[in-house]
């Protein structure tokens, strides 16, 4: 566990580098995160993906699996590796605030 | 002046388990510190191999069980291969893991633990997930390649029960079809589970003994349950020893526990023998091919259950291609990728990293085009870690089915075939509750 600091707001993280907490989810935190994921500007089609992965976390308490996510934001998963290179598992996961998935992904 | 280090008294359990190894019986050669990738690895200055057995001889188990040691120890076992006394320091990491509270367990391991004893699978995907992840996937194959083909779920009296890994059905979803191929085209009467279907075992990777019982004892009641006649082991290194440890465990409480299962490697040497699939080496011309030895499918294989995969994946390889060049060292002596004993998913990635330095050179020394390998990990390792970390990797990877799948030429289905699978599929995702469309269907969850 560590602690972080970024514009006034303080993350608890895991070894992983995830949030502890999904209560703890801010915009800020995906700003904090953007830049050690090699993002250099956020887009909608970043913010879709985030949001679609908050929504089923709250009402699963997991993320999706990516078949799932690619369908309901329409977009093909080499896009979604090109928005978040380390990929949905680990980037898209890390920066909507939901934990690191427990597979060898 | 240095203190001098007096033996202490271990607590009776684990004196009992290390008195199995005589750890006095150890000449202090320093052969395994050798053969051993941890050596050297910065952040762990002052430890190695040698010098942890001496803390165990000495009673210093705390010291140990709070390092890192026994967690950056890919369990692939060039120590013990060269260990002139035999000791089994694999096994020894791995009680020392065991040792860890629970909720010091690194990064997410445990709790995949928790969930696959749970859930029955290490990400907790849901039922209705799976059946529409298997649905889907197998419509398009249908549709673009493979007329009638679908992913049979429980079917009864299968030859061949097959276990998906998580991350496939999580995430690398296509990377499932090669297998898929390879059934079609020998027309193989195959099935997957629809409960406890995870491939994976991270139970082998935390030590937690009790948890890889039970998941060989649940692979055992699906075998019996659906009556079928052989279960294909998985082929990640962890899931396929793991599974085979935990079945002995089971066979030892119950003979009737034991059941007919098959290597990868045996299942396609035994299908291009038997002329069941037919393959054309042409599509790899030009390309150099090289094997990696899986730690747990080759060198600890052989050491703990008398057989290790050497042979027959190269035969298999020399099937799909005509150029073929070993790595250096190889077989039994081939250096670890850097990702075993949980290396992979672990929060240890540089020193996984530096663990892979031997495979990276091994590598590029070969001057292969493509790395051929038998085990995801292995897989992910060198396919993504290493290139990460490393310059120059200008090569691909492949796992030896989807080489398999790839070399394919396959014989159409008749169009009696294609009708009756249909109506199969049919009856089968209405069994399940899986409503199928034409195009879309229906996202549960979503």
């Amino acid at each position: 566990m560590g602690q972080i600091e970024f514009k006034g707001k303080s993350f608890e993280i895991d070894e992983d580098g995830f949030i502890s907490s999904f209560d703890q989810w801010c915009p800020e935190w995906v700003d904090y995160v953007k830049n050690s994921e090699g993002i250099s500007e956020l887009t909608e089609e970043h913010w879709k993906v985030i949001h679609v992965l908050q929504d089923y976390y709250k009402k699963h308490g997991i993320a999706p699996m990516v078949r799932i996510l690619t369908k309901v934001t329409g977009y093909k998963l080499k896009y979604i590796y090109e928005l978040f290179p380390s990929g949905p598992g680990k980037g898209a996961c890390k920066m909507a605030g939901l934990p690191k998935p427990t597979g060898c992904v | 002046m240095q203190e001098v280090i007096e033996p202490q008294r271990l607590p009776d359990g684990i004196r009992e388990y290390l008195a199995g190894f005589d750890l006095h019986i150890c000449l202090t050669c320093g052969t395994c510190t050798n053969g051993c990738p941890i050596t050297g690895m910065p952040g762990m200055e002052g430890w190695d191999t040698r010098k942890v057995l001496r803390m165990l001889a000495l009673g210093m188990l705390e010291d140990v069980v709070q390092s890192r040691f026994p967690w950056l120890c890919t369990g692939c076992g060039r120590c013990v291969h060269g260990c002139p006394m035999n000791i089994d320091i694999v096994a020894i990491m791995g009680r020392m893991k065991s040792l860890r509270p629970r909720d010091q367990v690194p990064g997410i391991l445990h709790k995949g633990v928790e969930n696959v004893l749970n859930t029955g699978n290490n990400m907790a995907i849901p039922r209705e997930d799976y059946f529409f992840l298997m649905s889907d996937m197998g419509r398009e194959l249908a549709e673009e390649e493979c007329p009638g083909f679908y992913v049979p779920i429980d079917r009864d009296n299968a030859e061949i029960l097959f276990f998906p890994n998580s991350k496939e059905v999580f995430s690398d979803n296509d990377d499932m079809i090669w297998w898929w191929k390879i059934f079609y085209a020998a027309r193989e009467n195959w099935t997957i589970p629809s409960e406890n279907w995870e491939a994976v075992d991270w139970g082998l990777f935390t030590g937690n003994e009790e948890a890889t019982r039970i998941l060989a004892a649940r692979k055992i009641d699906l075998m019996k349950k659906l009556h079928i006649h052989r279960m294909i082991m998985p082929d990640c290194g962890g899931g396929s020893y793991g599974c085979r440890k935990g079945m002995k465990a089971c066979v030892m409480e119950d003979p009737n526990n034991r059941i007919e299962h098959i290597y990868l490697y045996d299942y396609l040497k035994e299908i291009i023998e038997q002329g069941r699939v037919t393959l054309d080496k042409s599509v790899n011309e030009g390309k150099v091919f090289t094997w990696h030895d899986s730690c747990k499918h080759g060198r600890e294989l052989e050491r703990n259950f008398g057989h290790g995969y050497f042979e027959e994946p190269r035969w298999i390889i020399q099937q799909c291609v005509d150029r073929f060049v070993e790595l250096e060292p190889t077989r039994a002596n081939n250096y670890c990728c850097g990702a075993g004993g949980g290396n992979w998913p672990m929060p240890y990635e540089k020193e996984s990293a530096y663990h892979a330095r031997h495979k990276y050179r091994q590598i590029k020394n070969s001057q292969a085009h493509v790395v051929v390998v038998g085990c995801s990990n292995c897989r992910d390792q060198i396919m993504k870690r290493i290139p990460k970390f490393y310059p120059d990797c200008d090569y691909e990877v492949k796992y030896i089915w989807q080489l398999v799948a790839e070399t394919l030429v396959i014989t159409p289905w008749s169009s009696r075939e294609i009708e009756r699978a249909e109506e199969e599929a049919r009856a089968q995702w209405e069994r399940l509750g899986v409503e199928m469309e034409e195009e879309e269907q229906h996202l549960p969850g979503a």
